[in-house]
Parts: structure tokens; C-alpha cells; sequence
């Protein structure tokens, strides 16, 4: 349903950094590669996620934005969790299995470098 | 292979904003799948919503240009549905709709602000001749 996406970061180098590592967890890699604007996909299929220099940006602030990536794994999930945490991302309810979303809903949620709210699960789940 | 799996943003007014995106997603054959006083969401199965919005009326921060979510959607005609559908509930223009081929050749798409003015897209970029 979602074909692109694209967010206004406040550093793009420190950003950039950041989904690398957690989207590189996921398996996907950088597809758009520019001074201001920085995209990821997958081979050939142009970028799905990108990111956009807003250096006086301010925040979508409070709990009602957040975005998931699909991970196919468990592991790749928890990979993604420690990515995060170590490339300038911040926990926002670890990594594992959330069954007040669905019996299998396995999932880690974070912050990123400019404090939006990211997750990584795996698909098809049920989500509320 | 895609990416994204959901998406959900913040609105000030949750029934302005659900009557938009009921009038404009089903313009590109999704549905309403869940729903509560403080959300709705959207989506192909019931209770799997690919994208929500959530009720925030103390105060919505709107991102400037450098956000913009895009849909998609199944032919040409439903994204020039999509487009005259965003005018008639609330939404206001942001680039008409038609084809983009700074974008890509076959970019056929139509750009919008829904009523909290976010930037909205729907699109379709396949090869109509394949």
C-alpha cells in the first residue's frame, strides 16, 4: 500500500549512518546516494525509504508517527534492534515477541538519530 | 521485495481526516480495516492496517517538504480519482496529477496536502505496454 517514503532529517551524514546499519540488518541496502537526499530499496527497485537534509526541520513530535520496515527474521529483527543502538538510535521497547499486537507479532522498536519512531517486524502480522 | 510495512501519523482532527483518506484510499482500492476513538487505519485485511492515523488534538507538528508519503495505486484512472477525490474532502493541490518523467517514464502520479496539510502522493510507475 505504501510505494515511497520519504523523511526530513535534521544531519544527513548521522542519519544516513543510522539506517545503513538497521536497514542493513534487514537486508536492504542504499539505492539513492546524494549530498541532501539519501534513499534505500532493494536491486533494481530505486529507493522505498529515503531521507531528506532539513537541517532547521522541527520534529514530528509525540507517539503519533511511526514507521515498519519488514524484517524476515527473528534474527534479523533483533540485528536490527542492536544496529540501532549502536548507530546512534535510542530503545524504545526492545526486541521480541509483542503478543498485544498478535500471537506472533515479533518486533523491536527504536528511536532514530532525530527521534522518530522506527520499528523492524516480520510480515504478515496483525497490527492494531 | 518491499520495505515498509505500516505507517501511522499524528492528525488534530481524526473524523475531518478519516473522510479524506476513506474518499481518497478507496479511490485506490483500500479500505477502512480498523478503528477506535483515537485511530483508523487502512489497509487490504481486516485488523492489518498499512496505514494509520492517530488522534493528537493538544497540537500536530507537520512535517515541511522534506516528508512525503506515496500509495499505490492500480491504474493511471485511479490516481486521477485519487486527485479529484483529495480536492472534494478537505485536500488542497500540490502538483496535479499526471505524468512525471523527471521521475521515471512511466511516473503517472498525483500530488496533494490532506487537511493537516501533509504531503500526500498516489502513483503508479509501471510500463503500461509490458
Amino acid at each position: 500500500m505504501i510505494h515511497h517514503l520519504s523523511l526530513p532529517v535534521t544531519d544527513i551524514k548521522r542519519s544516513a549512518a543510522f539506517y545503513d546499519a538497521a536497514l542493513g540488518a534487514l537486508g536492504y541496502k542504499r539505492t539513492v546516494n546524494y549530498r541532501e537526499v539519501v534513499g534505500w530499496g532493494s536491486i533494481d527497485n530505486g529507493d522505498i525509504f529515503s531521507i531528506r537534509l532539513r537541517p532547521k526541520e522541527k520534529i514530528m513530535s509525540g507517539s503519533g508517527f511511526h514507521l515498519a520496515f519488514i524484517g524476515r527474521t527473528r534474527a534479523a529483527i533483533d540485528k536490527f534492534h542492536r544496529a540501532a543502538l549502536r548507530h546512534g538510535g535510542k530503545d524504545n521497547g526492545g526486541s521480541g515477541l509483542n503478543p498485544e499486537y498478535g500471537p506472533d507479532y515479533y518486533a523491536a522498536f527504536v528511536f532514530d538519530p532525530d527521534g522518530y519512531r522506527m520499528e523492524a517486524v516480520i510480515s504478515p502480522h496483525s497490527h492494531k | 521485495m518491499h520495505l515498509l510495512n505500516h505507517l501511522s501519523f499524528a492528525v488534530a482532527d481524526l473524523a475531518r481526516s478519516a473522510a479524506f483518506y476513506d474518499a481518497t484510499l478507496a479511490t485506490l482500492g483500500y479500505r477502512r480495516v480498523c478503528a477506535a476513538d483515537s485511530f483508523v487505519g487502512w489497509g487490504l485485511v481486516d485488523d492489518q492496517d498499512a496505514f494509520a492515523i492517530k488522534l493528537r488534538p493538544q497540537g500536530v507538528t507537520i512535517p515541511g517538504d522534506g516528508f512525503h508519503v506515496a500509495f499505490s495505486a492500480p491504474s493511471r484512472q485511479a490516481v486521477q480519482e485519487f486527485y479529484r477525490a483529495a480536492l472534494q474532502h478537505g485536500g488542497r493541490d500540490n502538483g496535479g496529477a499526471g505524468l512525471h518523467p523527471e521521475y521515471g517514464a512511466n511516473y503517472f502520479a498525483a500530488f496533494v496536502f490532506d487537511p493537516d496539510g501533509y504531503r500526500i502522493e498516489a502513483v503508479i510507475s509501471i510500463d503500461l505496454r509490458q
